[in-house]
């Protein structure tokens, strides 16, 4: 496996955990509690950097353990790229209508935030499942 | 995308036979050799990338054949 495939594949795990986390506890919250009573800034904050941090150590350990295979961008991957981000970016453009119409009909901000959140992440899991069935079907 | 074959490209190629003609040249040492990912010289030889026409000439340089020798066009069974 590249280094850039693993870098594909530790994404959309820290992805999956990180904000799977997040959306259950604050969607559970939204269940029995008013929305205007949630303090999800510090928890999505939170998660944010948690997530950020997951994804810098994964590729860190993935140097180390094959430094020679982390040197190389080659035009495979540099494709795979555009063409997860082609896929990834559709996916966060339809994907931020939701928090547009949300604010259009004056909808609780906490609505507003999660549906953007959510867009970012659709986003970007679309462009790493992209990435992986590329490296692993072929191009 | 979208189709069920398992390979995605068209293109055929002889780098595997060529690589053994070659002192049994290791996918790592052509990897090494046109500075890109092992991993990419195994999913060409695969069919499952076709590279850039300026990495086939460098493929076709480094077996010091000529470009037609390394790849070719699979016959319309790959196109339906």
């Amino acid at each position: 496996m590249s280094f850039h495939e693993k870098i594909a594949w530790s994404t959309l795990g820290s992805m999956l955990i990180v904000y799977g986390f997040y959306f259950y506890t604050v969607l559970s919250a939204a269940a029995d509690t008013p929305v205007d009573e949630i303090a999800y800034q510090g928890l999505m904050v939170f998660m944010i950097v948690v997530f950020v941090v997951m994804v810098v150590v994964a590729a860190v350990v993935a140097a180390v353990v094959d430094p020679r295979e982390a040197d190389v961008t080659d035009e495979r991957d540099r494709s795979i790229d555009r063409r997860g981000s082609s896929v990834g970016g559709a996916v966060l453009g339809a994907g931020i209508l939701v928090p547009l119409v949300l604010a259009m009909v004056d909808a609780e901000t906490f609505w507003i935030a999660q549906a953007i959140l959510a867009a970012l992440v659709l986003g970007q899991v679309a462009e790493e499942v992209t990435k992986v069935v590329a490296y692993r079907r072929g191009l | 995308m979208g189709r069920k074959s398992r390979r995605s490209t068209r293109v055929q190629n002889s780098i595997r036979e060529l690589r053994a003609d070659h002192a049994g040249m290791t996918q790592a040492d052509l990897a090494s050799v046109l500075g890109v990912s092992r991993q990419t010289v195994i999913a060409i030889e695969q069919g499952k990338y076709s590279p850039s026409l300026e990495m086939a000439f460098e493929i076709a340089e480094v077996f010091g054949v000529d470009l037609d020798v390394v790849f070719r066009l699979a016959d319309d069974e790959g196109k339906k």
